[in-house]
């Protein structure tokens, strides 16, 4: 849920207006910005696209919506960095920078490489505002689910992109960690967090409620992150967004081996899809994970399409 | 009477000589600031990238001097985000500030160019533009150093002199 005027404070040029004068209803929806140089303004919003005319309005036809310039990209980055690109340098090789209030912006442009290595990104020509949205309350069905007896164990969140896996595993994160009243105790909760996007810490403050349990690493390599957290934090729960390359399974043994559950989400459509990956597919069908979550998009964004148990057989949905 | 008169006449002409011998110095004296203000500002940068806004409110509340007033005021300004740009933020400041202090126009002008790097820029850019202004500062401080042997020497003879001068030609 986004708040206007702090949010408008970090669009510069046209932009700034443009935004200002959109609805306030229809800006708490909002789940996109994207910002192409001499392309036409597109918000997304339930899984709809919109052109938006210069006077906030949406257009009717793709000519009337606004075409922002070289300028307004580059003011607004000015203004969402507060005139502090540099100190972002490091998320920018990244593709990506997290401003207040968890918000994401991903950006493209000239890349700078120095022996191989991404060194920055130039003349940035795009930018795509990937609104966080915290739906506090939303992982009460799955849990039931995935915590027995009080316990939490290993549990895979299966989804195709932009169904809302991130905000799912946000509010697991936070009610393991806070606790809930009958059902589980809290427990320490240790978050990897590559991308920004679960705890979407700002100056190293969590600007998302994660609960009073967690420890963030925030930007930092999945695999890498894991260890440390084991070293450093000594957690219960380890939670961990889009696992896939080689080095995070290993990783995940280490995890599971020493005791500590796991809690990570994967790029999927469905179960069969994943089990046929090398070593994930190892994992699901060696009954590593007591729950699998698979989410859908099909009738509204954040879906549960169905939650297969240890022995894969599918305890709700079909 | 006529030796007060003298007397009075001859005192504030070696005030005034004196006042302009320290404008000199002054000016010096605020240059330095600024120098130890930015060195500090380019490690901000350079090893901890603090954004902007936090660096200068950091630097200007430690600050006791006239800098202080700039660097807090343009990081109260740059924390609104009302729809400048950074570089117009620091020129604004630093032209309602300049009236306070004993710098030249091309003082100003090195500080208003520093402005038209922020916001946009890599680390090593943004430093290098901090870098650009101590250069700046330091080539004029050594100047003015050797400046200042005279000045200081010329202005108050010349006003003790001026004085005498006027004295003469009144008696």
């Amino acid at each position: 849920m986004i708040t206007k005027s702090s949010f408008l404070q970090n669009f510069g040029g046209n932009l700034q207006q443009i935004i200002a004068l959109l609805e306030e209803n229809f800006l708490k929806e909002i789940e996109e910005i994207r910002i192409r140089i001499n392309k036409p303004l597109l918000l997304s919003c339930k899984k709809k696209e919109y052109f938006i005319k210069r006077d906030g309005k949406i257009a009717q036809k793709i000519e009337e919506a606004y075409l922002p310039s070289s300028e307004d990209i580059r003011h607004t980055l000015e203004k969402a960095s507060r005139y502090s690109m540099y100190a972002f340098s490091e998320e920018i090789k990244n593709g990506f920078l997290t401003i207040e209030g968890g918000h994401r912006i991903g950006v493209v442009g000239k890349v700078v490489t120095e022996n191989g290595v991404i060194k920055s990104i130039q003349n940035i020509s795009a930018l795509n505002i990937r609104i966080s949205h915290e739906i506090k309350g939303c992982a009460n069905f799955v849990l039931q689910y995935a915590v027995k007896n009080g316990i939490f164990y290993h549990t895979l969140l299966v989804s195709p992109p932009a169904c809302g896996k991130t905000t799912l595993l946000r509010d697991m994160v936070r009610q393991l960690s806070n606790g809930k009243k009958g059902l589980f105790l809290g427990q320490t909760v240790g978050v990897v967090d590559e991308r920004g996007e679960i705890a979407g810490c700002y100056q190293g403050i969590a600007q998302n409620d994660i609960g009073i349990r967690t420890d963030v690493l925030d930007c930092c390599p999945k695999a890498e992150g894991m260890l440390i957290l084991v070293r450093s934090m000594s957690p219960r729960i380890v939670a961990v967004d889009e696992i896939g390359k080689k080095e995070d399974f290993v990783a995940i043994e280490s995890i599971v081996n020493a005791g500590i559950q796991l809690l990570c989400t994967v790029h999927g459509n469905d179960l069969e899809e994943v089990k046929k990956r090398k070593i994930l597919g190892e994992m699901i069908t060696s009954g590593i994970f007591h729950t699998i979550i698979v989410l859908s998009d099909r009738q509204k964004i954040g879906e549960i399409a169905c939650i297969y148990n240890q022995n894969l057989k599918m305890v709700y949905g079909g | 009477m006529k030796m007060l008169g003298a007397f009075i006449v001859m005192l504030s002409c070696s005030i005034t000589g004196i006042c302009f011998g320290k404008k000199i110095v002054y000016r010096i004296e605020e240059l330095e600031q600024i120098q130890r203000a930015m060195t500090t500002l380019k490690n901000q940068i350079d090893f901890l990238a603090t954004p902007l806004p936090e660096a200068l409110q950091k630097i200007g509340s430690k600050q006791k001097n006239i800098l202080s007033s700039l660097f807090l005021e343009t990081a109260q300004e740059m924390e609104k985000r009302e729809g400048e740009k950074g570089e117009e933020i620091w020129r604004k400041s630093v032209l309602t500030w300049e009236q306070k202090t004993y710098l030249e126009r091309q003082d100003i002008d090195a500080l208003l160019s520093f402005g038209t790097s922020i916001g946009y820029l890599d680390r090593a850019q943004q430093k290098a533009s901090i870098e650009l202004l101590l250069q700046y500062i330091e080539t004029t401080l050594s100047e003015l150093q050797q400046k200042k042997k005279q000045q200081q020497k010329l202005y108050p003879s010349m006003g003790i002199l001026g004085g005498m001068l006027i004295v003469v030609m009144l008696l």
